[in-house]
């Protein structure tokens, strides 16, 4: 305990204090306007680390949406083309049931060549379909054709991925070779239906069935694999958007301020500061000499 | 009994309590005055005259005036203020190496990296997109020039602070020879009360010197003291040393004392505000030590991957990032070749690469997660992190030093305060003291000369 206060001593005690709360005032009323707890990283630096591994899980996350979205689009051309090859497929097999009849003629058989002709340059269509520039069974080759007009592969022998996590890249470009011309050769089938239709061969027509059957399958197990990729890309897109949300809560209990409790504060500290003001004014005429 | 003598008595009552009164009038001017010790008049009787057997008083005299003053609380004080300045000089000091980090903001060194590393992983998925590879050179680009400006501050803070050491001497070493001046002039004067305003002087000018660099005072029985640095005698008596500047090998500043056999170091000794400014001069460089391990050991592990991976054309590739070894922070920069032509990033693991070849770049972006800094204890990324928070530990403390050494130098200012400063009731009530003395020993001198008169009228 002090033997003695000066008038002096109490007008800076009183001035001190009141500079100490306008500082802390000043604080919270910046804490409120920007709604951030943590100003500058001295004020807790111990959360330093996970301040910046929250911040990177959350762009880690909008990273790998945006590269689940692409991949979606990618996909998505995929198994359209897909599905179009495995039509094209499916009603060159119902042509060779109906041709390999014997009761149409050679000229009928002739006449249908033709239809083969088209539907193999439809193929090659197919095969050099494209989403934005980027073929997609060129394999990692995606910025050229897959196949050139004399229906070789020109592409790489290498598909193309691309990373949905930190762990899982999916196949997003495909080998055209493995897709058309892997067990069955779809081109050389239809090739080989309009040697038989031109020169009036039921049996080989007949034989192709089977053949354009398992080109079938061939086309089904990989739309099945896109299939899996799709879902996959898309379970990744919401399971980003549920950690988005979840690192950016954490985030947000970290670095923001509870402003009720901001508030609260402000409302005190700005009486104190009042009061401290109130108390320095009358401190001022408490002296012997206003009254001598 | 002589009226002369009640009158002699009376006028030296009169002298004591205008004394008296001028010792109020001056505590009162001063009440506010910074480092002023309040006065008090110390009275005692006069020697009394011996006259017929009889010891007859001769009023009273001013024997002295006393400066209160405590020298263990002013020792204190001096240390305290010390240690204060130095954590306020340290923390506004660091605390601005800590606002150029702009921790949170796009062109933070941890941003600019994220994004830096986020290009890379958006090229994989499409290598051959030139807009794609335009991006990831604007975003390295952006990832050296945050390392760089943050570099530049660094020195330049250090630049700022050798600039502030060296040209503070001249005016310390100012300080030591005026206190010497003063220590010559209280000991020729040790009885008036302009000793106590020299002592008063004295003492300021300790305090100032305290702040700059932290002392330690030593008050001896005549009033005299002597001014210790780190342990050295800086000032004695009427004598005084100097400081001069130098910088060693690493241009780290060096403060070098005077002595009789020659110069010491006393640099590491240094306290109050340029022991501050040398605590952020080597936190800076502490900083600047930890980003050149960062550029140095990442630029090597990049360029040696990107250089073992082929560009678009099937060449081998160059480095990507650029610097010296002897400024590395300052010039780390991306390679100007591959700044002209971004086919030139080899994100090909083959010579004959496809347009979707990634194998080198995904290479690349594995480097984030490798641990080759601190003998493998941190990432590349987790290294950033580490040096933000080695800076903003730093500032902390020194906040937190400035918070409790502030406190301290509060509580020894009202200690001081309660025994030295001026209190304006306690004054008043002096005044009312002593204005009652001289109205009555201005009546004793009326009665006195009233009385010598009747006498004088009977003759």
């Amino acid at each position: 305990m002090l033997i003695r206060s000066t008038f002096h001593s109490r007008i800076q005690y009183l001035s001190r204090n009141t500079m100490r709360t306008g500082v802390d005032l000043a604080k919270i009323n910046a804490q409120i306007s920007t709604g951030k707890k943590i100003l500058k990283l001295s004020d807790e630096p111990w959360v330093t680390s996970e301040l910046h591994q929250l911040r990177r899980g959350i762009q880690d996350q909008e990273q790998y949406a945006n590269a689940s979205n692409r991949s979606l689009s990618l996909l998505t051309t995929v198994e359209y083309a897909l599905t179009a090859a495995m039509d094209l497929t499916d009603r060159a097999k119902t042509r060779a049931i109906q041709l390999g009849s014997d009761t149409y003629s050679a000229e009928d058989r002739n006449a249908a060549a033709q239809e083969i002709l088209f539907m193999k340059e439809h193929l090659l269509d197919i095969a050099n379909t494209e989403f934005n520039g980027r073929f997609v069974f060129s394999g990692q080759a995606y910025n050229g054709e897959a196949y050139d007009s004399a229906f070789t592969y020109a592409g790489s022998s290498s598909s193309s991925e691309i990373d949905i996590s930190a762990t899982r890249a999916i196949e997003v470009g495909y080998v055209g070779s493995d897709v058309f011309q892997g067990t069955v050769d779809l081109f050389q089938s239809l090739d080989d239906f309009v040697t038989a239709l031109s020169t009036d061969d039921g049996e080989s027509i007949r034989d192709l069935i089977d053949e354009f059957d398992a080109g079938l399958n061939q086309l089904d197990l990989i739309r099945t694999e896109v299939g899996t990729n799709t879902k996959r890309a898309l379970d990744m897109l919401d399971l980003t958007q549920t950690l988005q949300m979840e690192l950016q809560g954490r985030l947000s209990s970290v670095e923001d301020v509870d402003l009720a409790e901001a508030l609260t504060s402000f409302s005190l500290m700005q009486t104190q500061y009042d009061i401290n003001l109130q108390l320095t004014s009358k401190t001022r005429t408490i002296n012997l000499f206003s009254r001598m | 009994m002589s009226l002369l003598l009640t009158i002699h008595s009376a006028h030296t009552g009169l002298k004591a309590s205008a004394a008296g009164i001028n010792v109020v009038g001056h505590n009162t001017a001063n009440a506010t005055s910074e480092g002023y010790t309040r006065r008090t008049m110390v009275a005692t009787s006069s020697h009394p005259l011996q006259r017929d057997g009889h010891w007859l008083g001769q009023g009273t005299r001013t024997r002295h005036f006393l400066r209160q003053s405590d020298f263990f609380v002013e020792r204190q004080i001096v240390k305290t203020h010390a240690k204060q300045s130095q954590a306020q000089s340290a923390y506004e000091s660091i605390r601005l190496l800590e606002s150029n980090l702009n921790d949170g903001l796009s062109n933070s060194i941890v941003e600019t990296y994220n994004r830096f590393v986020d290009s890379m992983k958006q090229l994989a998925q499409d290598p051959g997109d030139t807009v794609f590879r335009s991006q990831l050179v604007n975003d390295a680009e952006d990832f050296t020039a945050s390392v760089r400006n943050a570099g530049d501050f660094s020195i330049e803070r250090q630049d700022s602070i050798r600039d502030e050491v060296e040209f503070s001497l001249e005016e310390i070493n100012a300080t030591f020879r005026s206190i010497a001046e003063h220590n010559k002039r209280i000991r020729q004067d040790n009885v008036t009360m302009t000793n106590s305003d020299l002592m008063d002087q004295r003492d300021r000018l300790i305090a100032k010197l305290s702040k700059h660099i932290g002392v330690d005072v030593h008050y001896r029985a005549d009033g005299q003291a002597t001014v210790f640095f780190n342990g050295h005698p800086v000032v004695q008596e009427s004598h005084s040393r100097s400081f001069s500047y130098d910088e060693d090998s690493d241009d780290r500043p060096v403060i070098n004392l005077a002595t009789d056999n020659g110069f010491i170091d006393v640099t590491d000794g240094l306290q109050g505000e340029l022991g501050g400014k040398m605590e952020a001069y080597d936190t800076a460089q502490d900083f600047l030590d930890d980003l050149s391990t960062f550029v140095i050991d990442y630029t090597v592990d990049f360029n040696t991957q990107h250089a073992s991976g082929f560009d678009m054309a099937g060449t081998a590739g160059g480095d990507f990032f650029s610097m010296n070894s002897v400024t590395p922070v300052t010039s780390f920069s991306v390679d100007t070749a591959i700044v002209d032509d971004v086919t030139l990033i080899a994100a090909a693991g083959s010579s004959s690469p496809d347009y979707g070849d990634r194998d080198n770049l995904d290479q690349l972006i594995a480097i984030d997660s490798v641990a080759m800094f601190n003998s493998g204890a941190f990432t590349p990324r987790q290294f950033l992190t580490h040096i933000y928070a080695n800076l903003a530990q730093n500032t902390a403390e020194a906040e937190n030093d400035y918070e409790l050494y502030s406190h301290q130098m509060d509580d020894m200012f009202e200690l001081r305060t309660s025994i030295s400063g001026v209190d304006l009731d306690q004054e008043a009530m002096k005044l009312m003291e002593y204005q009652a003395s001289y109205e009555a020993a201005a009546r004793v001198l009326t009665i006195s000369n009233q009385l010598l008169g009747e006498l004088m009228n009977v003759v």
